[in-house]
């Protein structure tokens, strides 16, 4: 499997893209709407295709921690800390969020819940992104079918 | 219906948002040939009287007549009435009458359709009926591409029931992955395609089809029978600039078979394609085989046993 070796590097390059668009004064931003109900499946990070979310955290491009979203039975928070700061991860079945973080901007906690690959969380003060990626099943890295 | 929009702020990217959601349920309306109060059903029922149609639907109506024209007619507009005697149109699936295909066959013919652009008018000669569903995904495509280029937004994908459209390259400057379906295990992928402002449009049997008696009938009709075509082609995706002509170019091209979708190619690659632009071609056998146009030979990656039986074809 090539995805160990993967993550950090797309990891990274998200992160980028992030910092190119808030130093030109905005956050990059994904928008998605599923009138026919294909992209999101919230509440249960599993997909149609037969893949599942997997919420990827990255400091500063690296990866420091992978969490199967489909696998998560109950709520829970834990804090990510270093020598910039602290932010409180809190996560549910199918979904990820940033619940408190000690950043001037709080952009992190303000993106809210993120259930899809559509949508990534970042907190550039503390160098930190949470994306989320499919995988399993044969869409591993797509962005679209054509069908 | 996916719409990702990638924009220097939410507020952008929000408004672009609305603005393609909007323009797809008009488009939905003005074109829906099955919706009595549709432009396209009043042109079916003007009863071969010249009929003043918008811009738009003369647009596409000229679009599809130039597939049909570059296709010798393996994809016609007309073939409505049959599409819909087959139930195609509404999922009512029946096996229409060998008496009652002929009838209708009399009334298919892309050549009896007249568009005036000085006088804004569409006539449809000799009893046909036309649908431009055909070119209406593709279409909606370029338009949305283009409301998108008008906010200066130059990084999206959608995804328009199965047509996927990339506008330039992913946010950090990577290409967009695109599956290509499997037409033996639709779930599943056949491969993948690097797409960077592209529209892939893909038609295969396998997408709407119903078994009566033991024998199933697909929705791909083959304009001169009027039964559903026996291809070689188990699907065929088409990728090119110009959403609409893809779209109608990859129905024609799974009409036409192998050879005559590769024929096809060569034509408007070597500039005499009645529609003009190049496009490129990934097509499935119904024995398993790939054939890929050398302008994504690079693009195209794959999957399981597709992998064995891969060839490239190369211009003259």
């Amino acid at each position: 499997m090539t995805e160990t070796t993967n993550n950090p590097r797309r990891a990274e390059l998200l992160f980028a893209a992030v910092v190119a668009a808030v130093a030109v004064g905005g956050l990059a931003v994904a928008y998605a709407l599923g009138a026919f109900g294909a992209h999101a499946h919230a509440g249960s990070g599993a997909y149609a295709d037969g893949t599942h979310a997997v919420a990827v955290i990255a400091r500063d491009g690296n990866v420091v921690e992978t969490i199967d979203l489909a696998a998560v039975q109950e709520p829970y928070t834990f804090k990510l800390e270093d020598a910039r700061g602290s932010n409180v991860v809190a996560v549910e079945p199918g979904r990820i969020s940033v619940a408190e973080a000690d950043c001037p901007d709080e952009v992190c906690v303000h993106t809210g819940w993120i259930d899809s690959p559509a949508t990534p969380i970042a907190c550039v003060p503390h160098g930190l992104t949470i994306t989320i990626e499919r995988e399993g099943g044969d869409a591993h890295g797509l962005d679209a079918v054509a069908r | 219906m996916t719409l990702t929009v990638y924009a220097d702020d939410q507020a952008t990217a929000d408004e672009a948002a609305d603005a393609c959601e909007q323009r797809v349920r008009e488009l939905d309306e003005l074109l829906a040939p099955d919706d009595a109060g549709s432009e396209i059903a009043q042109l079916n029922a003007a009863g071969g009287d010249p009929f003043a149609v918008s811009d738009q639907v003369r647009f596409l109506v000229t679009e599809a007549l130039g597939a049909a024209r570059e296709s010798n007619g393996a994809f016609d507009p007309t073939v409505y009435p049959l599409t819909s005697a087959w139930g195609f149109t509404t999922g009512d699936h029946r096996v229409p009458s060998p008496e009652e295909i002929g009838e209708l066959r009399a009334q298919v013919g892309y050549q009896f359709v007249q568009v005036d652009d000085a006088a804004r008018m569409v006539t449809l000669g000799h009893g046909t009926r036309i649908d431009v569903g055909g070119v209406a995904k593709g279409y909606a495509a370029d338009e949305l591409w283009a409301l998108l280029n008008e906010r200066g937004i130059d990084s999206a994908l959608f995804d328009l029931g199965g047509n996927v459209t990339a506008l330039g390259a992913k946010p950090d400057g990577s290409v967009w992955k695109v599956g290509i379906a499997d037409p033996a295990a639709p779930d599943q992928l056949a491969g993948t395609l690097d797409l960077v402002t592209a529209t892939v449009s893909t038609s295969g049997a396998y997408q709407r089809f119903f078994d009566e008696g033991g024998v199933r009938y697909h929705h791909l009709l083959d304009p001169a029978t009027g039964y559903p075509t026996d291809s070689d082609l188990a699907s065929v995706s088409v990728v090119g600039g110009d959403g609409a002509r893809c779209d109608a170019l990859s129905t024609a091209c799974y009409v036409l078979g192998r050879e005559g979708a590769l024929e096809l190619w060569r034509r408007a690659g070597a500039g005499m394609g009645a529609g003009g632009s190049p496009f490129d071609l990934v097509l499935i056998a119904d024995d398993g085989s790939v054939t890929v146009t050398e302008g994504i030979a690079d693009a195209f990656k794959p999957a399981g046993a597709y992998g064995q039986n891969l060839s490239v074809v190369k211009r003259p």
